[in-house]
């Protein structure tokens, strides 16, 4: 078949290579690629995750008991309805050296049917029962690298844990149900359950979690199962999952994290689009004495809008599958480089969702950008060929492509909008992006408007600098509202990121405590306190006894056999912490109610928090039950509490009055500020003297904390700096663009006297402007754009950091003037003749 | 593909047009005015010019710089819609066609030469020839224009683009995709203002040999004398006017 007229004419064009579309390509490979990326690397993990979720819960499903074990009718439920059971143990405690070095573990108890799914692996190879087993008298055990570096450990060494001493046989490689994105405050180190029993430190009222996987029937639906088993104990209080809907929260996290940056991506192909459309339309400015022959010849509009069409229709693929390619590669060279910073260790596969709306993003931004000046290329007057004059056009293109113009960006604002799964933060981007463009767009005409009414300056550097910012046809608009755009993206997320930071570190109260002890038996008590107060430096000690168990009536009301409103609080769904006190602490305000009297000897009665008593609607004088240690106690509301959960201490939802709890198995937890200095001194204090008392430091729980949030930081600034690279490249588009002309301009300034260093001068002195003013309006933008996401969106103080906005919009600054200079540089050594000669 | 845009009731005009050009000159200006606005005031750069011009004939058109030579050209081919007056063309009234109509029209009846050549620079010699004859849907364009550049002496550079030939020869090459399609009209503007006089005078001598085989009209605008001599008829052009001038035997 005959190849159309257009395609023809259109490939012939084509034929004199892609100069001057270079960065037409380039911006919608950049865009593209982000998109595709983002969305291909989420894809994996997601995919990961569901793939992985048996193993990651560790069963079909899984049943956590914080308080106690399974009672006897539990188990033989278990047994019954479940092909295999597994049960685990989980506890923070303290490991030691020889020398005394003592770190927090995360230590985990297993049986030997442990792990139900997935393969656990080991350095050196071997199977997770041999390296547990008793050798020699020896109890084994197997650690993360993190605990044998810290503790200077190697194979075959030994380390304290509670009464006893376990030989660590290997190193764990992948624990399969190690959740990432749940916080540990150590290093894993495994034992069988028998060891675990005989260190010691699992008494009644530790901090334990007891956890019961399960194998089901493989015809048996977990969620059908998990349901029987809930309608059968509707008390036990236990948290109960199964694996299909287990990981929604972490899912949930990698989708959102994915959506927010394939958002970011699409400002940074967006803002490349303005460099698509200055591509198109500098290639048809020259194209304009052609497309006027052509018309002389008899072509008709159309036709000469097809013949362009199909040649940006072409580049415009190319840019989307370099794109496409760089994205969907993306995650085999970069989950290496980030793996430990993903929940799971995704495979390599393609992933044609995303690829998809990746490439739907690139059509549609090519679309919205190059149809214009493509609508405007067949307007050409064929007329001006007699007179050797023939302009491009800048009017108004015909109606139909106005419609698809319109039609390509209401499509692009649609899929941000619908296509990224979170309808209101692609709502939010979209408005943010085209009012971002559209500011920055009236802010330029608004600045070169300024620039051009300037009383007449007398430095002749000067002046010829900003007439080459403002001459007609120049791109200094387009260039000053995409760099400006990406410019304040970057200087927002800046901000954001030093807002998150601060309010996790500086926003700590003054007199945070700097260690949280937990396991603290009632008979160390008195030693604990002695041992503590002892080591200089500790300002001040605080302690509590604490029990836990759960809510299961309020006012006589059962909670299982109440499904009414307040079911799903986590109040009366989730085991509690309890403790008991005489006296009102320093600044407890009470909002209703009386505190009770030093010397109380009543009936139970507690004091709640006044939030949970407003959700639970539950008013002084209204009794709740609770079952603590199978006992059930009733207790009468005395008093309600306004609890400030920030500010850090110790404390508890629900307070008892003296008498009822004394007597129950119990431990204490306590918290202490101490000074800086003195820190070292009471971890060592304590760890040395109590063996089952486990210390967790505030500074590394903060350090972790920060940790992961750095890592996420890393990648949200990795994205949006591309929407910076995104505005260089137009800015790179414009400079090449506009070089015959600065060509001309420097050589009629030789010619008439000026030296190199004069015109670098000129030069110099146009990227300055324009990178100054650029980056005074991105600082203004960027930093009101993060304002409104602190207080609207993460409803928090705002925190202006100035290192933030200088370091970013300043360093952006900078980069327009260096890069600016670059792509000039080369004009510098022209020699005037040759220009002179040929024009 | 041909353009298929078309509509049929522009084919139809057309084809019934053309029938209707056997009893009327080939071209027919009646009181044709031009006037531009523009930002120091209206120009009357036409002024009501009448002119006829029979098929095959050949006609010169002189006058000053400035005189409107180059716009009536342009008025006459259909480029420029003229502000009174009607324009007729091989029996079609150029007023009253749009855009797609008149591009049908230069497609099928019109050959233009260049001061300034306007060859494709994207395209060899070859090519440049065969775009209008691929443009009117011509299955031989390639061996017609090939053909074409032989009769005009460019055989051996064919395959050469613009940028890689003189300016004589990039308007023969122009001179050659003008005639490739055998219109009714040709028009060229000074098509030896750029070029010396030898090289002038070959390039007018190829332009009357063709026209002369194919019985085109020719409309040339020049300022030399004795390449208007050799013209059947002559007009002046003055002001916006033309006024026939006589020959000088
Ligand atoms: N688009 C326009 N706007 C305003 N005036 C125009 C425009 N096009 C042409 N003119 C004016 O119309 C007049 C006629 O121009 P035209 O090019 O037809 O002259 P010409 O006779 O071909 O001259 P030359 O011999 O120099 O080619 C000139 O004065 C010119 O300045
Ligand atoms: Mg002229």
């Amino acid at each position: 078949m005959a190849v159309p007229l257009a395609l023809r004419l259109a490939a012939r064009e084509l034929r004199g290579g892609l100069t001057g579309f270079r960065v037409f390509i380039a911006a919608l490979a950049l865009g593209v690629g982000a998109i595709a990326a983002v969305g291909s690397l989420s894809a994996s993990v997601v995919s990961e995750l569901q793939n992985n979720a048996r193993a990651m819960l560790g069963g079909d499903a899984e049943v956590t008991l914080t308080a106690r074990p399974a009672d006897d009718a539990e188990l033989a439920f278990f047994d019954a309805t479940s092909a295999q059971v597994s049960v685990v143990h989980d506890l923070r405690s303290m490991a030691r050296n020889g020398d005394g070095t003592v770190m927090l573990v995360e230590l985990k108890g297993v049986d030997d049917v442990y792990p139900l799914f997935g393969q656990m692996t080991l350095t050196p190879s071997q199977t997770l029962d041999d390296a547990l087993a008793m050798r020699d008298g020896v109890p084994g055990a197997v650690a993360e690298a993190e605990l044998f570096s810290r503790l200077a450990l190697g194979l075959g060494d030994r380390v304290f844990i509670g009464d006893i001493e376990v030989e660590l046989r290997a190193v764990i490689g992948v624990e399969p149900d190690r959740t990432a994105g749940v916080m540990a405050l150590g290093p894993r180190l495994m034992v069988s359950a028998a060891t675990l029993d005989s260190t010691g430190l699992v008494r009644m009222g530790s901090l334990l979690e007891t956890r019961y996987r399960f194998a089901l029937d493989p015809a048996a639906d977990p969620a059908v199962w998990l349901d029987d088993l809930n309608a059968a104990f509707p008390q036990a209080g236990w948290r109960a999952s199964e694996y299909t809907s287990a990981q929604p929260a972490l899912q949930t996290f990698v989708d959102r994290l994915g959506t927010f940056l394939t958002l970011v991506g699409l400002t940074a192909l967006v803002i490349g689009g303005v460099g698509v459309g200055n591509a198109v339309r500098s290639y048809l400015a020259g194209k304009t004495a052609t497309i006027a022959t052509l018309k002389s010849l008899g072509a008709t509009g159309g036709l000469v809008f097809q013949i362009y069409f199909w040649q940006v229709a072409v580049l415009a693929a190319i840019g989307i599958v370099l794109g496409l390619i760089a994205g969907a590669l993306t995650p085999l060279v970069v989950t290496p480089l980030i793996g430990d910073a993903l929940p799971v260790a995704p495979g390599f596969s393609l992933y044609w969702l995303p690829l998809g709306l990746a490439a739907a993003y690139g059509a549609l931004t090519a679309t919205a950008f190059a149809l214009w000046p493509l609508a405007q290329a067949r307007e050409v007057p064929a007329a001006g060929l007699f007179r050797a004059i023939v302009s491009p056009v800048r009017r108004w293109p015909r109606t139909p492509y106005v419609i698809l113009t319109a039609g390509a960006i209401l499509a692009l604002i649609g899929l941000a909008i619908f296509g990224t799964g979170n309808p209101w933060l692609g709502a939010w981007f979209a408005a943010a992006t085209l009012g971002g463009l559209v500011a920055f767009r009236l802010v330029a005409f608004g600045v070169m408007g300024g620039l051009l009414a300037l009383p007449q300056i007398r430095r002749p550097s000067l002046r010829l600098a900003l007439a080459s910012l403002t001459r007609p046809g120049t791109a200094t608009g387009s260039v000053m509202m995409s760099l400006g755009l990406g410019l304040s993206v970057l200087v927002s997320v800046a901000l954001l990121d030093a807002n998150l930071t601060r309010q996790i570190t500086e926003q700590l109260p003054d007199q945070a405590p700097a260690f949280f002890f937990i396991d603290i038996q009632p008979d160390q008590v008195d030693a604990f306190d002695a041992t503590v107060m002892a080591v200089p430096g500790v300002i001040e000690l605080s302690r509590l006894p604490t029990l836990r168990g759960r809510v299961v009536a309020i006012n006589g009301t059962e909670i299982g056999t109440n499904t009414g409103e307040h079911h799903d609080h986590w109040f009366v769904h989730s085991e509690l912490g309890f403790t008991y006190a005489t006296t009102m602490t320093d600044g407890t305000v009470l909002t209703d109610g009386q505190w009770w009297p030093a010397a109380y000897d009543g009936p139970p009665a507690i004091s709640l928090d006044s939030s949970v008593a407003e959700q639970m609607a539950i008013a002084v004088g209204d009794t709740v039950t609770f079952n603590i240690l199978g006992r059930d106690i009733v207790a009468q509301v005395a008093n309600l509490r306004r609890v400030d959960w920030q500010a850090m201490g110790i404390n508890f939802s629900v307070i008892f009055a003296p008498g009822a709890l004394e007597n129950a198995p119990q431990i204490h937890v306590a918290s202490a500020v101490v000074d800086a200095g003195a820190e070292d001194a009471v971890f060592d204090a304590v760890t040395e003297t109590f063996t089952n008392i486990t210390a967790v430091r505030v500074r590394d729980v903060i350090e972790r904390a920060t940790g992961l949030l750095e890592k996420i930081s890393t990648a949200v600034r990795a994205i949006s700096a591309l929407t910076l690279g995104a505005g260089v490249l137009v800015l790179a588009g414009a400079i090449a663009a506009g070089r015959r002309g600065r060509v001309y301009d420097s050589v009629i300034l030789k010619v008439l006297g000026a030296r190199r260093i004069d015109v670098l001068k000129v030069h110099l002195l146009e990227f300055a402007v324009l990178g100054l003013i650029t980056g005074i309006v991105a600082a203004a933008t960027g930093t009101l754009a993060a304002w409104a996401v602190v207080r609207f969106a993460m409803d928090g103080d705002w925190l202006f950091d100035v290192p933030a906005v200088v370091g970013s919009a300043g360093g952006g600054m900078v980069l327009v003037v260096i890069l600016g200079l670059a792509g000039t540089w080369r004009i510098l050594g022209q020699k005037p003749a040759p220009v002179l000669r040929a024009t | 593909m041909r353009e298929a845009r078309a509509p049929l009731v522009t084919l139809i005009a057309f084809m019934m047009s053309s029938m209707a050009a056997a009893s009327q000159p080939l071209v027919q200006l009646r009181g044709v005015a031009l006037t531009l606005e523009s930002a120091a005031g209206a120009v009357n750069i036409l002024r009501g010019v009448d002119l006829d011009i029979g098929a095959s004939e050949t006609l010169a058109i002189t006058g000053p710089s400035g005189s409107g030579k180059s716009t009536l050209l342009a008025v006459l081919t259909g480029l420029e819609r003229p502000s009174a007056g009607t324009v007729t063309v091989a029996g079609h009234n150029l007023g009253t066609m749009d855009e797609d109509a008149l591009a049908l029209f230069r497609r099928n009846t019109i050959g233009i030469v260049f001061q300034s050549f306007h060859l494709i620079p994207t395209m060899t010699a070859l090519e440049n020839v065969a775009v209008p004859l691929e443009l009117a849907g011509n299955k031989d364009a390639f061996a017609v224009a090939g053909a074409s550049l032989e009769a005009a002496g460019l055989g051996p550079r064919m395959g050469h683009y613009p940028s890689q030939m003189s300016g004589g020869e990039q308007q023969r090459v122009a001179i050659a995709r003008a005639f490739a399609g055998a219109p009714a009209l040709v028009i060229a503007d000074e098509p030896t203002g750029n070029l010396d006089t030898n090289t002038g005078a070959a390039i007018v001598d190829l332009m009357f040999s063709i026209q002369a085989s194919q019985h085109t009209a020719l409309v040339l605008i020049t300022h030399d004398r004795t390449i208007a001599q050799r013209c059947d008829r002559i007009i002046h052009m003055q002001d916006g006017r033309a006024v026939p001038a006589t020959k000088v035997t």
